[in-house]
């Protein structure tokens, strides 16, 4: 069977990887991904408004990312925005989810089909939102990608990172994964999977 | 001894699973290493749960390992 090839991406759809790794002081973890990272507007305005972001770790992080962070333009990010111009005070509850479900619907419709998006979340209810159900999506929590970059000698420090982001909760953050598999389209990982065999 | 006391001696195996369950009042193992990883701990000598080979082979293809930069 002929190898197609795939893009792959990383998209975060919610603050809590971004601020999880800023409070312990390693966002430099993110330079570890030679794939681009996608965020949507609103989930930018999330990370690094003045309540979530005091210190601008965040803001200087995303500086020096460069073009390593692509910020997703959405037009619930733009409305949110036009408010804020106007000088309203909007609510921003739940947008980011919802400026989310607006991007996974135009990758839904209009997405490249070798596209494979790698989304690491962290707050559980984006599993029931339409990111996950996007084709060869694969899911992934920080705990599990802190465990995988450390099994892969990534990073030397993995069960002390999980350590210092459990010392900051009030429950330990569980791995979670759903791996992206698909019958139709294999992705490039999984075809020299089988070959190795 | 505090809860977090016992399980970090239990993880570092200073005391057995007898002692850690009549400490936490429970008498099945399957209660104890519930507990024991519900705060984030691991039973002495188990390793944690390993990642999908499908994670681990995607991020060896997209991630790279980096020095981190010296802090100002």
């Amino acid at each position: 069977m002929a190898r197609r090839t795939v893009d792959v991406a990383v998209i975060i759809p919610d603050a809590s990887p971004v601020l999880t790794l800023a409070r312990i002081g390693r966002l430099d973890l993110f330079d570890t991904f030679t794939a681009p990272i996608h965020i949507v507007d609103q989930v930018r305005y999330e990370i690094t408004k003045e309540a979530n972001d005091p210190r601008g770790e965040v803001n200087a992080w995303l500086q020096r990312m460069g073009n390593r962070v692509i910020i997703e333009e959405t037009f619930v990010g733009l409305g949110f925005q036009t408010k804020v111009e106007r000088g309203e005070t909007p609510r921003s509850a739940n947008l980011g989810e919802i400026a989310v479900d607006e991007y996974a619907t135009r990758l839904a419709l209009h997405g490249s089909p070798s596209f494979v998006p790698l989304v690491l979340f962290e707050d559980p209810d984006v599993l029931e939102t339409r990111i996950a159900r996007l084709p060869r999506v694969h899911l992934l929590n920080t705990a599990a990608w802190i465990r995988a970059l450390a099994d892969e000698e990534i990073i030397p420090d993995g069960p002390t990172l999980i350590e210092a982001i459990n010392a900051q909760r009030n429950s330990p953050l569980k791995p979670l994964e759903r791996p992206g598999r698909t019958a139709r389209v294999r992705s490039r990982w999984l075809s020299k999977r089988r070959r190795q065999k | 001894m505090t809860l977090a006391e016992m399980l970090d001696k239990l993880e570092r195996g200073r005391i057995g699973h007898g002692e850690a369950m009549r400490w936490l009042g429970v008498d099945s193992y399957n209660e104890l290493v519930e507990i024991v990883h519900y705060n984030g701990r691991q039973m002495p000598g188990h390793r944690p749960m390993s990642v999908a080979p499908e994670t681990r082979s995607l991020l060896r293809q997209i991630t790279r390992p980096v020095s981190r930069a010296p802090k100002p």
